[in-house]
């Protein structure tokens, strides 16, 4: 096969569109076979859920997983001790909070007035994909381009003219 | 005489400025254009005050005249001469004249830039503005924020020198003066953006003319968030680069709006639409820099970047009022001039990738915002303390930017006005089977977690649909005789490199979060663990003593990567001890090495020979983020430099075929062709133009930019004017 018919191959819709779903089919394979198992024990795993969404006391902004201050290495401890006391995530969660303050989890709740932190930019989302719609609406209602003759024609000259050059 | 000199800088500089707003002002009321003329020298007098008043607060740095209570704060007899220099920005102060030093240098550069332009009341304007904002920073220097104050009572005899952090590693000679070129660059398209609504000029002209001076701000403001979190990285400690810190977040939210403005500029002065957009876009950029230097600089924000406190809040809060209401003011009142004459034809075309683009940081500013200000809106309202930390923002920015990295790559592959999935379905193909192919080497290769494999594979696709961009633009340059890197010239390919080193960064950021490992090991002299694979020997403990620094190191071979030494180093007198950590880079993983816990005796004497707590970070790619960070810095170079120029009857975009169906799309170096006639301003020939003619309008013309042009000329308008 030449290149030039080879690329013309290429191009055909037909087997473009089969490379297409090729594609998917493999990376869908794919991603299911790399989809990520955790390892350690679910004890493990939450003891790490719990530690990465509470602040360090004594820092700015890091978590108590990632600080290795004392009071983060304190409240480590604790964690795990109530974990192996059977406690909630919810339980220890409102006992660091009556220890430190709402301040402590660095994630706000998601109900009550903190959730607005959580809904607003959804909300925005939502707001800025309308806004986009009705661009994009309101294009439809005006209508397709009206194109003159005259411009057609230049189009048209300028196409034969020019593919050669730019393809 | 330190203090005389810097106080007799700011006052001309202040003086200057004031007298500089009232010629100018005049001039442009009165049409007097020989008035504003003069007016620019005024800028050169600024600068001169303001080079007087650096030189005068280096000299009282450098030589530890500690007679200004700002050098008795910052700086100590035994502080080197690099941190010394540095001591300039290391509080509120000195890093406001910082500021007005790098603020008035823009202005000079800018009247002397636009020097041949001088009598058009564009320019005229944005000088004022910029002599605005200039005095209000010179007031503040005069004012609350002096950094020339002597000393109450007797001179000490010596100071506590600069704050630890800020005197252990070279960077901080680099990265706030590169945040500030970025920050205070805003000024001049801001300037530009106001004069346009106040002259009614409200067309392209502005843009064209700020063109490079938004992309210079927007390149080193990059530079100083790259810089920023790489000075994180290696000095804060905890093996991480970025906190979504109150500072870090100032810093990057005016990068997010400047990152939308340079995308939808292109629209405008393609097309001429988006006016409003662009002007917001600009002016809450400037709104932002304000903002964020009024959280951090305030105090109403505690965080680990900010090393300095002060009274100066209200004042950045009013200013901040003053520029949001005026800007809003401005828009609203040229509203009725800032209809577009056109609208978009297809979704599926680059400028609706431009709006999704536009939409997406848009988002993400308003996210980092919100996140930013919600405890101090909550305990204003709620009266209760609430934290918004890292899991907030990592859980909103996940997916924009996962759907960033999508449009990166289908984005550049579109052409103007309107295309077809065929189009996409073939230019597409080979980076999307690229990105796959990442995918599954990546599952082969062990990587496993959905969102780190998506990150790879998107980003693989994008890379490869921006450089067949690059790799078109450069075949182009060929064909028309220029040599191949021709190609990699002009804002569209220097943007494609810039793409590139944002992927670079995606990758990076990716590798280093998701598959980082953190442990503590205790060790004693001649110890070994084994962390993530890499090999530990505590070998001893050494105390090194220098003129400004005391340390205690922890001497650890680390197989494969030679001896790295993490301390404990106490800075000047008196000071708390701060950990030094010891990195071993390398393209592949990061090993980052802390001292966690130093043995002591019970009366709190050092051990040396007892247990030592080294803290371990093992974090795969985290130097392909500095390398992406080097990337974005050369293709803003190339995206600076004259590209090729289009000839005026070169067509730039997809054709439209009348009634439905397109019919063969011709690609022409990443655009298409465009029907010439209809021009990149989409007005439609005999079916009214939609624009306000204005004075000079007519049958068949309609005002683009600053200037009325026959509507079928498909000249180049104002591009080359810039």
């Amino acid at each position: 096969m030449t290149a030039l018919a080879l690329a013309r191959y290429r191009r055909s819709a037909g087997v473009q569109r089969a490379a297409w779903i090729v594609l998917l089919v493999v990376t869908a394979a794919a991603l299911v076979a790399g989809w990520h198992r955790p390892a350690g024990s679910l004890r493990s795993q939450r003891i790490a859920a719990i530690e990465s969404s509470v602040k360090c006391p004594s820092c700015e902004d890091l978590s108590v997983a990632q600080s290795t201050a004392p009071t983060a290495i304190a409240v480590r401890a604790a964690i795990v001790a109530r974990v192996d006391r059977g406690q909630s995530t919810a339980q220890i969660e409102e006992f660091l909070v009556s220890r430190y303050g709402t301040g402590i989890l660095l994630q706000p709740s998601t109900s009550g007035a903190t959730g607005l932190v959580w809904e607003l930019p959804l909300v925005a989302a939502a707001a800025g994909i309308g806004a986009l719609g009705v661009v994009f609406w309101r294009r439809r209602r005006i209508g397709g381009l009206v194109v003159a003759a005259e411009d057609d024609d230049l189009v048209r000259r300028a196409l034969a003219g020019e593919t050669e050059r730019t393809l | 005489m330190n203090a005389a000199l810097g106080q007799t800088g700011d006052l001309l500089a202040l003086v200057a400025g004031a007298v500089g707003i009232v010629v100018i002002l005049t001039g442009l009321v009165r049409h007097r254009p020989v008035l504003v003329r003069a007016g620019r020298v005024y800028a050169v007098l600024m600068l001169a005050g303001a080079v007087l008043a650096t030189v005068a607060m280096q000299h009282a740095l450098i030589t530890h005249d500690f007679r200004l209570a700002y050098v008795a704060a910052n700086n100590s007899r035994q502080t080197p001469v690099v941190y010394s220099i540095t001591g300039m920005w290391s509080a509120l102060a000195g890093s406001m004249l910082l500021w007005a030093l790098i603020l008035t240098g823009y202005v000079a550069a800018m009247v002397w830039r636009f020097r041949d332009r001088a009598d058009d009341p564009l320019v005229g304007w944005a000088t004022v503005v910029t002599y605005l904002v200039a005095v209000f920073f010179f007031a503040m220097l005069v004012g609350p924020a002096n950094p020339f104050h002597h000393v109450t009572g007797a001179v000490p005899a010596n100071g506590p020198g600069p704050n630890s952090l800020l005197q252990d590693n070279k960077l901080v000679a680099f990265h706030p003066p590169m945040l500030y070129l970025g920050f205070v660059g805003f000024t001049v398209p801001f300037a530009f953006a106001i004069a346009s609504l106040v002259t009614g000029r409200v067309g392209e002209g502005w843009q064209i003319a700020t063109r490079r001076w938004t992309l210079f701000a927007w390149a080193f403001l990059t530079v100083g968030i790259a810089l920023g979190a790489w000075w994180s990285y290696q000095v804060l400690g905890w093996g991480g680069f970025w906190g979504w810190d109150p500072v870090e977040n100032a810093a990057v939210l005016p990068w997010l709006t400047a990152t939308a403005y340079l995308h939808s500029v292109m629209v405008q002065e393609r097309r001429g639409l988006l006016r409003v957009w662009n002007l917001s876009l600009v002016v809450s950029t400037f709104c932002l820099t304000i903002l964020g230097t009024f959280l951090t600089r305030s105090g109403v924000i505690q965080s680990v970047h900010a090393f300095s406190q002060s009274d100066v809040g209200p004042e950045l809060l009013a200013f901040f009022g003053v520029t949001v209401v005026g800007g809003i003011g401005l828009i609203a009142w040229r509203g009725d001039r800032l209809r577009a004459p056109g609208s978009i034809d297809s979704p599926l075309s680059r400028e609706g990738a431009f709006l999704l683009n536009n939409l997406l940081f848009v988002l993400l500013a308003f996210v980092v915002l919100l996140g930013t200000l919600f405890p101090l809106l909550y305990a204003a309202f709620a009266g209760q303390q609430v934290t918004v930390g890292a899991p907030f923002f990592d859980t909103m920015t996940l997916p924009l930017g996962i759907c960033l990295l999508v449009l990166m790559a289908v984005g550049p592959a579109l052409p103007w006005r309107k295309t077809t999935v065929g189009t996409l379905r073939d230019r597409l193909l080979v980076p999307a089977w690229i990105g796959g192919l990442v995918v599954v080497g990546c599952v082969a290769g062990g990587v496993r977690g959905v969102p780190a494999l998506l990150a790879f594979g998107l980003g693989g696709f994008a890379a490869a649909a921006n450089v067949r961009q690059l790799v078109l633009a450069s075949r182009g340059a060929r064909r028309h005789g220029a040599a191949w890197w021709r190609g990699l010239l002009g804002r569209a390919n220097g943007g494609m490199v810039v793409h590139l080193g944002v992927v670079v960064i995606a990758v990076g950021l990716t590798g280093a979060i998701s598959f980082a490992h953190r442990s503590q090991v205790v060790l004693r002299p001649g110890q070994s663990a084994v962390v993530d694979g890499q090999r530990f020997t505590y070998e001893r403990m050494a105390e090194v003593t220098k003129p400004a620094v005391t340390a205690t190191e922890l001497v650890v071979a680390v197989a494969g990567h030679g001896i790295l030494r993490p301390a404990v180093s106490q800075f000047g007198n008196g000071s708390d001890p701060v950990g030094t950590p010891a990195i071993a880079s390398g393209p592949l993983r990061d090993i980052y090495l802390t001292v966690d816990a130093l043995p002591t005796s019970t009366q709190g004497a050092l051990v040396a020979s007892g247990p030592v707590t080294i803290g371990v970070t093992v974090q795969p790619l985290v130097s392909w983020m500095w390398a992406g960070g080097a990337l974005l810095v050369l293709g803003s170079v190339l995206a600076a430099l004259p590209g090729r120029r289009r000839r005026p009857t070169d067509p730039v975009s997809a054709p439209v075929v009348v009634g439905g169906t397109a019919g063969t799309v011709v690609e022409h170096a990443g655009a298409g062709l465009e029907p010439v006639g209809t021009g990149r301003h989409g007005i439609q020939p005999g079916s009214g133009s939609p624009a306000r003619t204005g004075a000079a309008g007519g049958p068949g013309t309609t005002p683009v930019g600053d200037v009325a042009v026959p509507v079928s000329a498909g000249l180049p308008l104002e591009r080359d004017r810039s």
